[in-house]
């Protein structure tokens, strides 16, 4: 009978200790990431891979001033094949270039796995005559069939940036070529050219996969000499859009959207329209990514706010003709602390929304924002499509100062491919992968 | 006050009742004893006065010094009718009655009988003494211990696929380091030489993980409270008791502090960092396990040494990555890899008897 007493009052001890000792477990809200990985990558582009995972566009260190390799990712984030851009031949046509003066700037993943690599090569030693160049690579980097070239201008300068607002995010040259797939497949090109008194843009379209002849061309004047080319992309009408520079008197510049219709012949011009928000234009914006979105191209970027330009805030574009460039623009002033710059560097439409990605700099940040700051948030912003209405806000990380350049829908996952500085170390760069839930 | 007094009577009745009932039973008691030596000291009805004695010894246990009275004439009678054996266990059973007795050799009962002699060398033998040497009998370690302990350990982690955040990193290889406790517990002999043991204590594990580019410690810190049953094992002519032990113990983390550095490649901006995980960490765990020990009594104190091992049934880590200490995660290049925490480790401790058992054990 004691026995059994003790028994009870051992228990009932022990069910009120541990009871009372239970602590509810706290529910910390966390950013719906479910991966992240980081590489010695100084990534200034990435494009989807039609063979799954990324391609990204690489320089070889932060302060080139050339993009050095291709590497690709896979699906899971691993690292592929490199292939070095430095290896590809250094002639084209007859004329051998200087590897210091070949600039490759962007590339096209084709769907039998190949790639297209373009750029502007300087003939130094004969009037520093400007070429675009076109290389096509296997996966491994192996050249398929002989690079060929298209004549820009001669006196071609290969400008490195000037500082301010006007300074390449990445640290490369505003000489530029930037392509797109026609959906015929032919490569469409938009090749930035610059003189020491002028400057302008050569559109070409090249059959891919037979003759290596441009069989249609166009020219757009720039106003200015250091006027930019910022985007060209394709709709899957056969609609191109090309963003550039106007500059303005002063240090200024507008953004036009050029408008053509490619036929097999020649680039007809469709119209061109500036970036205005409620009929004024606007001025010095930095576009960073223009892409089609089923029904018409976005283009995303920054703009200096209304009444204190020091500061930057994103604006959506979205429109179906360059002439239309500002008929649905929303312009999110009011992300963030009033002193914050808020830069969009790439966005995307995900489960009927349009996402954008930014980044909420520090009030000390500067053009170009990015650019050594290791404390900004990264954060994604909701708005609703086709309306642009403004949705949630929600920050990703929180004070490391990580940028995103693409972001990917991959296997109902968001695969977001970025920079940042890591270490804490502004000198240096790194590149990350993060993938949403 | 009229609520009170209805309440209250009824439990005054009772104890009264209750007081006058132990009361009847020790005075009837003591005339019984008083019937048994009458038989055995003026009518030397021997047999008569051991029966009557014998159904006492079940019947009057309340009081300890009458209940030595009856099994002291009742150890005389047979040693008086030569039952030699008889006699012994009587004497034993003296000592289950009272640790501390002593058997007087000018005791009135015995000190004009021939077995005289007889009764007190039994004692001796049983007791101990200068002539007799150490002893034949041993206390046990008591029914109710508290005590105090101190361990040493080493985390043992079940690791999963250590997940990598910078591909320059080769996989990060985790192992576990010293840790401690210091605890208190109690015991509790639910039946002799069975024991429940409650306890509770501070914990505190170690772990390091380490790769090229990255070393990682945590120290995590529990209130660890266990129970278990405890199995004693008494081996003859030996002073030290073996026995094993399961356990079951709920552990509640404190505190995960981590201490995190990034090596090499003249990273001269990143110091040497510390951060809490606790919200990063399961905050209970439940583990089970099991040990040997060894004990030796000193006086009221028993010393032990005891080693045993504890399986932690469920990950410290959250099952997905949480991501949330996004400066470890984006500067350090640091996440966590999935592990459970286990160990092994050697206790040293001690323990007070607080209470013995009723009937006080003899070995031999």
């Amino acid at each position: 009978m004691k026995g059994a007493r003790y028994s009870t009052f051992a228990l009932v001890c022990c069910t009120l200790f541990f009871g009372a000792c239970r602590k509810n477990d706290p529910q910390e809200e966390a950013p719906p990431i479910s991966s992240y990985r980081t590489y010695e990558l100084v990534c200034a582009a990435v494009k989807a891979d039609p063979w799954g995972g990324q391609i990204l566009l690489c320089k070889g260190s932060p302060v080139d001033r050339r993009t050095s390799f291709l590497q690709l990712m896979s699906a899971e984030g691993d690292l592929g094949p490199r292939i070095d851009l430095d290896v590809l031949p250094r002639t084209a046509e007859n004329i051998t270039f200087q590897q210091s003066e070949l600039l490759y700037t962007d590339f096209a993943p084709l769907s039998d796995g190949s790639i297209l690599v373009v750029g502007i090569g300087r003939q130094v030693e004969q009037e520093d005559r400007l070429h675009v160049i076109v290389h096509r690579v296997g996966r491994d980097g192996a050249p398929i069939g002989a690079p060929f070239r298209r004549y820009l201008t001669a006196g071609g300068s290969v400008h490195v940036n000037i500082d301010g607002a006007t300074k390449d995010l990445d640290g490369l040259p505003r000489l530029r070529a930037l392509c797109d797939l026609h959906p015929s497949g032919d490569l469409l090109l938009a090749a930035r050219w610059e003189t020491a008194s002028a400057a302008g843009i050569r559109l070409f379209r090249f059959a891919i996969g037979g003759s290596t002849g441009a069989f249609a061309q166009a020219d757009i004047v720039l106003t200015a000499p250091d006027d930019r080319l910022h985007a060209l992309t394709c709709a899957p009408n056969g609609r191109v859009v090309v963003v550039t520079d106007a500059g303005l008197p002063g240090t200024s510049h507008t953004i036009t959207a050029h408008g053509y219709q490619v036929s097999s012949t020649d680039w007809i011009g469709e119209g061109t329209g500036s970036l205005q928000d409620q009929g004024q234009t606007i001025i010095n914006a930095e576009p960073q990514q223009m892409f089609w979105a089923g029904d018409s191209f976005v283009l995303v970027g920054t703009r200096p706010n209304t009444g204190d330009a020091s500061v930057s805030k994103p604006f959506v574009a979205r429109f179906g003709t360059a002439t239309d460039i500002s008929g649905e623009i929303r312009v999110l002033s009011g992300l963030s602390a009033s002193d914050r710059t808020v830069a969009c560097y790439c966005a995307a439409v995900v489960n009927g929304q349009m996402e954008l990605l930014t980044q909420a700099h520090e009030s000390s940040a500067l053009p170009p924002f990015f650019d050594g700051d290791i404390t900004s948030d990264l954060e994604t912003v909701a708005l609703g499509w086709p309306g642009l209405s403004l949705g949630t806000t929600s920050t990703l990380v929180s004070g490391q100062g990580l940028r995103a350049i693409g972001l990917f829908v991959q296997n109902g996952e968001r695969v977001l491919i970025g920079s940042q500085h890591p270490y804490l170390n502004a000198g240096f760069i790194h590149t990350f992968r993060l993938v949403l839930e | 006050m009229r609520q009170v007094i209805p309440r209250t009577l009824p439990l005054l009745l009772a104890a009264i009742l209750t007081v006058t009932a132990r009361a009847q039973d020790a005075t009837s008691c003591e005339q019984a004893y008083g019937r048994a030596y009458t038989l055995y000291d003026q009518d030397g009805r021997l047999n008569e006065a051991w029966t009557l004695l014998d159904s006492l010894c079940s019947e009057c246990r309340k009081d300890k010094d009458q209940l030595q009275r009856i099994v002291f004439l009742k150890a005389v009678i047979e040693a008086r009718n030569d039952s030699i054996k008889a006699m012994r266990r009587s004497v034993e059973q003296l000592f289950r009655n009272d640790r501390g007795y002593v058997l007087k050799p000018y005791d009135p009962i015995i000190v004009g009988l021939p077995v005289k002699e007889e009764i007190f060398t039994t004692y001796e033998q049983l007791s101990g003494s200068r002539g007799a040497g150490p002893g034949q009998l041993r206390k046990d370690h008591g029914q109710w211990r508290v005590g105090l302990h101190f361990e040493g350990h080493r985390s043992d982690l079940d690791l999963e696929d250590p997940p990598r955040v910078f591909e320059a990193d080769a996989p990060p290889k985790y192992k576990g380091t010293l840790g401690w406790e210091a605890g208190a517990h109690a015991e509790w002999d639910m039946v002799p030489n069975l024991a429940l043991r409650i306890g509770a204590g501070w914990s505190e594990w170690n772990l390091e993980a380490s790769s090229n580019g990255v070393r990682y410690g945590e120290k995590l810190t529990f209130i660890p409270l266990g129970l278990g049953v405890k199995k004693m094992f008494w081996i003859k002519d030996c002073s030290w008791v073996p026995y094993i032990l399961g356990e079951g113990s709920y552990m509640l983390l404190r505190n995960a502090t981590a201490d995190i550095e990034r090596t090499g490649d003249g990273l001269r901006f990143l110091a040497p960092k510390s951060v809490e995980r606790a919200s990063e960490r399961k905050t209970e765990q439940i583990a089970v396990g099991g040990g040997l020990g060894v004990g030796y009594k000193v006086g009221h104190v028993v010393l032990f040494v005891e080693g045993h091992y504890r399986y932690a049934l469920d990950r410290i880590t959250k099952d997905e990555p949480t991501y949330t200490e996004s400066e470890l995660l984006t500067n350090y290049y640091w996440v966590d890899g999935k592990f459970s925490l286990s160990g092994g480790g050697v206790a040293i401790g001690l323990q007070y008897v607080l209470r013995y058992h009723p009937n006080n054990r003899i070995f031999k």
